[in-house]
């Protein structure tokens, strides 16, 4: 199927005629032409011959062959872009226009309209964007100027947080995607001797030692830098009865439990935006060759008073290989009515319950176990104050090197 | 020199149609024929087509006959094709 576009897509360019052959002897026609190499297709009977098609440039051909067996041609039918052009040959405007476009279609598509990264969580999108500046890749770039190999390999040297890097063009899009590096942690080598401490206050819930004393149990509470686990090991000699101090590298998982208080006040009246319904649209169309320039169309002055403003950017063709050199920008203005309102009990509550939550989310880290949540409502004229108290279940246990250690030998 | 090509075919699984320049024909159900290495067209109508091939006539009877492609070794026709001979 492919294949057969194709072939419609090339006889239409190079252009193809329909003939009518007449005689006696259509056949021996057929086979002189086939014999000399012709390609012809579609060939239909007709009366005292055959219709067929060939290209422009072997129908020419024909000719001798149709002299020698006495047939004679007639074109019924033109077909593709060299009768096109011929057609409109005298229409200079018409065939510059058309040349002008196809010449400026080729130009625009030189030229890089969007650049999107990938991949990258902690090296923020526009450090990379500005770093591909200094080569050359900015938007209205010219994809000539561009060397995509060096540019990641700049990228690779410059960002010590990114491991591996691929930057790829493709129609006038240029993708960047980066894979950061797994942070290191910090470890101490295992033949150096230390304790372990505290990383933060807590309740000891389980305390499992490999290696050192322990010198805490479980449901001790702990502060913040105590010794959870020594690695200092007092020997005493079974002869002699004196005592030496051996050091080693302790070994502990401890884990605790720790209480997070925090409180906050929730007003219990609001202000409610009610929609009129009255709506006005912005169109923007931002240009992104050369100087950058906005065109503002239909922007009719904004009589509300209070309204919301959303701002929706979207450049055409940016799902595809051929993003436009331009940003299409929509402002849609909703006009509301400021009412205030009240919350009930229970809203207010639910409204807390929310907040927590989402705080919880946004400020633990995925593998703390939160063990118990305790929540306390008081209620004022105005507000809602609510006192939150957090119980997690986390390893605190931290390595730290004993300074000078004296060593035995 | 014939029956020895013919063994030497057999025996080395060459394909005939090269060695021995024979036709091959490629029946598509039978909507359209394919003839490979074939000599000549005798006779053309919409209904009847007559090629010559180096076994002998091969005769193709349908209705509404046409000739898709045609090129030195290769023609394809399309059509209802209702029967097919080989003469002499």
């Amino acid at each position: 199927m492919n294949e057969n576009m194709f072939l419609k897509a090339w006889t239409f360019l190079r252009g193809y005629v329909a003939v009518e052959v007449t005689g006696s002897s259509v056949e021996r026609f057929l086979n002189m032409t086939a014999h000399r190499g012709i390609y012809i297709w579609d060939i239909n009977p007709i009366k005292n011959g055959i219709q067929m098609h060939c290209s422009i440039k072997a129908f020419k051909m024909l000719k001798t062959s149709a002299q020698k067996t006495k047939c004679r041609l007639k074109v019924s039918d033109r077909q593709g872009l060299p009768f096109i052009i011929y057609r409109y040959r005298r229409r200079k405007f018409l065939m510059g226009g058309v040349a002008f476009f196809v010449l400026f279609l080729y130009i625009m598509a030189s030229f890089i309209w969007r650049i999107d990264i990938e991949g990258n969580e902690r090296v923020p999108t526009e450090a990379i964007l500005q770093f591909s500046e200094t080569y050359n890749l900015r938007i209205g770039a010219s994809k000539r100027h561009i060397n995509n190999r060096e540019v990641s390999r700049a990228i690779l040297s410059h960002f010590t947080d990114i491991g591996w890097v691929d930057v790829h063009t493709r129609g006038t899009r240029t993708t960047i995607i980066v894979s950061e590096i797994i942070p290191e942690h910090p470890r101490l080598p295992r033949d150096t001797p230390c304790n372990i401490v505290a990383a933060q206050d807590g309740l000891i819930t389980k305390i499992v030692t490999a290696s050192g004393i322990p010198k805490v149990r479980q449901n001790d509470v702990v502060q913040e830098g105590d010794i959870l686990v020594s690695g200092e090991l007092p020997i005493v000699s079974e002869h002699t009865g004196q005592s030496t101090t051996v050091f080693v590298h302790a070994y502990a998982e401890v884990w605790a439990k720790m209480y997070t208080p925090f409180r906050f006040k929730l007003p219990m009246s609001y202000t409610h935006k009610a929609f009129t319904g009255n709506e006005r649209t912005h169109h923007t169309i931002q240009w992104l060759a050369g100087q950058q320039r906005s065109i503002n169309l239909f922007h009719g002055r904004i009589s509300f008073t209070n309204y919301d403003k959303i701002v929706s950017h979207n450049q055409p063709g940016s799902s595809g290989d051929y993003p436009m050199p331009f940003i299409w920008t929509q402002a849609i203005y909703r006009e509301f009515i400021p009412e205030t309102r009240h919350r009930t009990l229970e809203e207010a509550k639910a409204m807390a319950d929310r907040i927590i939550t989402d705080r919880i989310i946004r400020e633990f880290d995925f593998h703390i176990d939160i063990v118990d949540k305790l929540v306390q409502f008081e209620e004022l004229p105005d507000n809602l104050v609510v006192s939150v108290l957090i119980t997690t279940n986390e390893r605190i246990d931290k390595a730290v090197p004993i300074e000078n250690p004296l060593h035995e030998n | 020199m014939g029956i020895f090509k013919d063994h030497l075919t057999e025996l080395l699984s060459l394909p005939k149609e090269i060695l021995l320049n024979l036709p091959q024909i490629i029946l598509t159900g039978r909507k359209e024929i394919s003839i490979e290495n074939y000599k000549s067209i005798i006779e053309y109508s919409d209904t009847t087509i007559r090629i010559n091939t180096s076994s002998g006539v091969l005769l193709i009877v349908g209705n509404s006959l046409t000739l898709k492609h045609m090129t030195t070794e290769y023609i394809t026709i399309v059509g209802g094709i209702t029967k097919l001979e080989f003469l002499g």
